[in-house]
């Protein structure tokens, strides 16, 4: 390798030593040239060689070495992190699809109690029926269209209607999930959906209360005389608003 | 072999002859056979893996779903790797609630690959995968649910094992829901993974289209349940509930009794899988005279003020006609004809148009012509062509038997009338929903004009007259609504005897009767309880109605009632 590198580097001095062409000891050739030029010639000096043949040798040896070196290194790094990666890939989509499956578990839970069967058996469960009589309040003229009647059925008490709060953070409870990220309603503070809850119940007793004040024989008829609700006293006081309360 | 020259020289040749023979073999692999070699090596390594596409859901008109599919497990075994199947079996046997000596045969055995259980929910599959059993695998696939159980049962229709569709709009539409299955190919090493530097490629499975249907799922479901309900009380053999928006032809519940459960149809009839609105014919009755009484106010030949001396019996074409209550001779108008359902007021209202003439408004209303809905077996039901009318046609089909109908096109006559004499094509799918997210609205027919606006409006204040009093049908009125409405009890043709035998009870109405929201119709298919269509089919009517217009905020008009005079 070393020699074809100097047969290359050679012509580019033909000028000076033509006589050296070919010869790789080329130092004794221009000093016997110029012996048989010029015989007077007082001192000689060794000239040093070309190159500096065994380091230039073991330089590129290590060259080649630590070239060849980095590359294995590189090669074995980049498919150790695409191993790597490939490994994150796998674990990521076994996350997605444990994480898909939970969503799609929840989404079919979800659809079987929102199933209008199901709701319609909850709503019953509660004590409500379906109305027989059509009615709707215009809210621009204040006008009933349709003519209002008792729903049929037997009167009960009415349940305690659960705010969205209350509902959540029961949920949650029976669920053994407080705390968790259940929906939106459970960022609420707990110590607000408490009191929501607290003042539902307030807000049920007191009503319960002025009524049995008013009318003390009349323990279960909420619904007798409530055909006007003012709306705007309650409304408000609760976030939901989904307290109903019949005003005496 | 003594001399070295010699042998020398034949070394030479066979060395020579063993080194062609490499160089041959070496430009057959590399050269001649080496594309296939290496294609067969890479076929090895490669590993193609389906990505099945996910079939498109059925959605309600609100987009609650109706079908929906998720992912499950087939759970597979390798005989040779289990290596206590007893007791596996065993603790399978907890998780899936089946038989573990069942299980324990599946396990035994030296095949390589059985099924245990199919369409595995993906929690069961995480617990029995936790319990680590040696030789237990599973496959993926996908599952397709009803969430609303029996809901739409009868329009949606159900998938078999394979999951294709078998019955309903699932069969109708498998093409749009399936979608094309996608595939990832890669080069697996030894360990069974991906090789990371090895060739990839990945088609995208490409999901089926979801279809909207114009069902709103909580008035079918009442629809349903109330149908269901008078079914088992009249001892029906079925009955059918329609109901349809009259200014878009939406068909908003389409509810037949008894019905399946989609999520398990292997257990249910096979008569109940169909869609009885759509596949049955029967004869109208009734219900039909709507038509015949439309046609002649709008040929101008009689208005509801028109006033028919009504014979005890009329004979035409060799028969007696007569009403289905004996009378002696009545006056009445042409509302009361409609309002007290006379036959023979009928037939001869009818003849001052004329068969030629009623033929030709039956067929505009529809009748003989499919409703369009793209429904497997959907019937078009049959009216026989003018020419071939016998001399008794003419009043017998003026009265609504001798041609039939299927529940969707009785319905739609009175659409039509509710829509202002429009005819519309009557709507089952609303849309069609691309994976990508487009979506196309199925075409239907240009609307056609049957009647007046007039006359429309004319046939709607007799159709109240019928829930008024005096009527057939005073239990469909709706306390605050102006309701209008006309009962059938048509003779049933039974195909096992060849000849009529029970009835067909309908009421078919519309509300507001003066600004028509809602058209629903009810049939009862041979009760057993009760016979006529008012007793029948008006408490249905009233009672999905009433829902209908709460679920629609379709509040009362106001107006007053109209009082037609209705003679006797």
């Amino acid at each position: 390798m070393s020699a074809a590198a100097r047969r290359h580097e050679e012509p580019e001095m033909p000028a000076e030593a033509p006589e050296a062409i070919g010869n790789p000891a080329g130092t004794e050739y221009v000093t016997r040239g110029a012996r048989a030029h010029r015989s007077a010639r007082p001192h000689l000096r060794m000239v040093s060689p070309l190159r500096p043949e065994r380091a230039s040798r073991g330089v590129f040896a290590l060259v080649v070495t630590s070239v060849l070196g980095i590359g294995m290194l590189s090669i074995l790094l980049i498919n150790t992190s695409l191993a790597q990666g490939a490994f994150t890939i796998g674990e990521l989509k076994s996350e997605q699809s444990a994480l898909l499956q939970q969503e799609e578990a929840l989404t079919e839970a979800v659809a079987a109690v929102a199933a209008p069967e199901s709701l319609e058996r909850q709503a019953r469960a509660m004590g409500m029926v379906p109305s027989e009589n059509p009615v709707f309040l215009d809210v621009t003229t204040g006008k009933v269209l349709g003519k209002p009647k008792a729903a049929p059925g037997t009167r009960t008490a009415m349940p305690r209607l659960l705010t969205p709060a209350d509902a959540t953070a029961a949920e949650a409870v029976d669920n053994g999930l407080a705390g968790l990220p259940v929906g939106p309603a459970a960022e609420q503070d707990p110590a607000a959906v408490d009191a929501a809850a607290a003042q539902a119940a307030r807000n049920q007793e007191q009503a319960a209360a002025a009524k049995k004040a008013k009318n003390p024989n009349a323990e279960n008829n909420l619904w007798e005389d409530a055909t006007v609700i003012d709306v705007t006293k309650d409304l408000g006081s609760t976030d939901a608003g989904l307290v109903a309360v019949p005003v005496p | 072999m003594a001399d070295p020259r010699k042998r020398g020289t034949i070394l030479l040749v066979v060395t020579g002859l063993v080194l062609t023979v490499f160089a041959g073999r070496l430009v057959e692999l590399q050269a001649v056979k080496g594309e296939t070699l290496a294609s067969e090596a890479l076929g090895q390594r490669m590993r193609v893996l389906e990505l099945p596409a996910q079939r498109g859901a059925i959605l309600d008109n609100a987009g609650e779903p109706l079908a929906v599919t998720v992912e499950a497990r087939n759970l597979t075994a390798d005989q040779t790797m289990v290596t206590d199947p007893s007791g596996e079996a065993e603790q399978l046997a907890t998780i899936l609630e089946v038989d573990a000596d069942v299980l324990a045969a599946r396990l035994t055995g030296d095949r390589r690959f059985v099924y245990l259980a199919k369409e595995l929910t993906p929690e069961t599959w995480g617990r029995i995968s936790d319990l680590r059993l040696p030789g237990i695998f599973s496959e993926e696939t996908s599952r397709r649910i009803y969430p609303a159980g029996d809901l739409a049962a009868n329009i949606v229709g159900f998938v078999g094992a394979e999951g294709t569709g078998l019955g309903g709009l699932e069969y109708a539409y498998e093409d749009t829901l399936t979608g094309t299955p996608g595939e990832m190919r890669y080069e697996r090493g030894p360990s069974g993974g991906a090789i990371p530097t090895g060739a990839q490629s990945r088609t995208e499975a490409q999901p089926g289209t979801t279809i909207r249907l114009t069902i709103d799922r909580d008035i079918q479901f009442i629809a349903q349940e109330t149908i269901a309900q008078q079914v088992s009380s009249s001892r029906a053999d079925s009955g059918t509930v329609v109901v349809m928006d009259p200014q878009t032809g939406d068909i908003l519940a389409l509810a037949t009794a008894p019905t399946f459960d989609p999520n398990d149809p292997g257990s249910a009839d096979s008569r109940d899988l169909g869609n009885r609105a759509l596949t049955e014919v029967f004869e109208p009755g009734s219900t039909a005279k709507l038509m015949t009484l439309a046609a002649v106010v709008n040929e101008g030949k009689a208005t509801p003020y028109s006033w028919f001396k009504i014979p005890p019996v009329l004979m035409r074409g060799g028969e007696d006609f007569n009403d289905h209550t004996p009378h002696g001779t009545l006056n009445l108008t042409l509302s009361g004809v409609m309002a007290k359902s006379s036959n023979i007021g009928t037939i001869l209202a009818a003849e001052r148009i004329g068969g030629r003439k009623l033929s030709k408004y039956l067929k505009k209303f529809g009748i003989g012509q499919k409703a369009g809905l793209g429904f497997p077996g959907e019937a078009s039901g049959y009216v026989p062509a003018y020419d071939d009318w016998s001399p008794t046609s003419m009043p017998t089909i003026a009265f609504g038997q001798g041609f039939s109908v299927n529940a969707v096109q009785a319905a739609s006559v009175f659409a039509t009338i509710a829509n202002d004499g429009v005819r519309l094509q009557p709507r089952l799918v609303d849309e069609l929903i691309a994976a990508d997210g487009t979506a196309s609205t199925p075409e239907v027919e240009d609307p056609t004009r049957v009647v007046s606006p007039e006359t429309a409006s004319q046939v709607r204040a007799m159709l109240e007259a019928v829930v008024g009093p005096g009527g057939t049908a005073p239990n469909a009125a709706i306390p605050g609504y102006r309701v209008g409405g006309k009962t059938g009890t048509a003779q049933a043709f039974n195909a096992d005897c060849g000849c009529y035998r029970g009835v067909i009870a309908s009421f078919i109405g519309m509300a507001p009767v003066d600004a028509p929201e809602l058209v629903v119709a009810v049939f009862l298919n041979n009760p057993r309880v009760g016979r006529y269509g008012g007793q029948l089919g008006g408490p249905v009517f009233k009672r999905v109605m009433t829902y209908a217009l709460q679920a629609r905020q379709i509040p009362p008009t106001g107006a007053r009632f109209s009082r037609l005079p209705l003679g006797g």
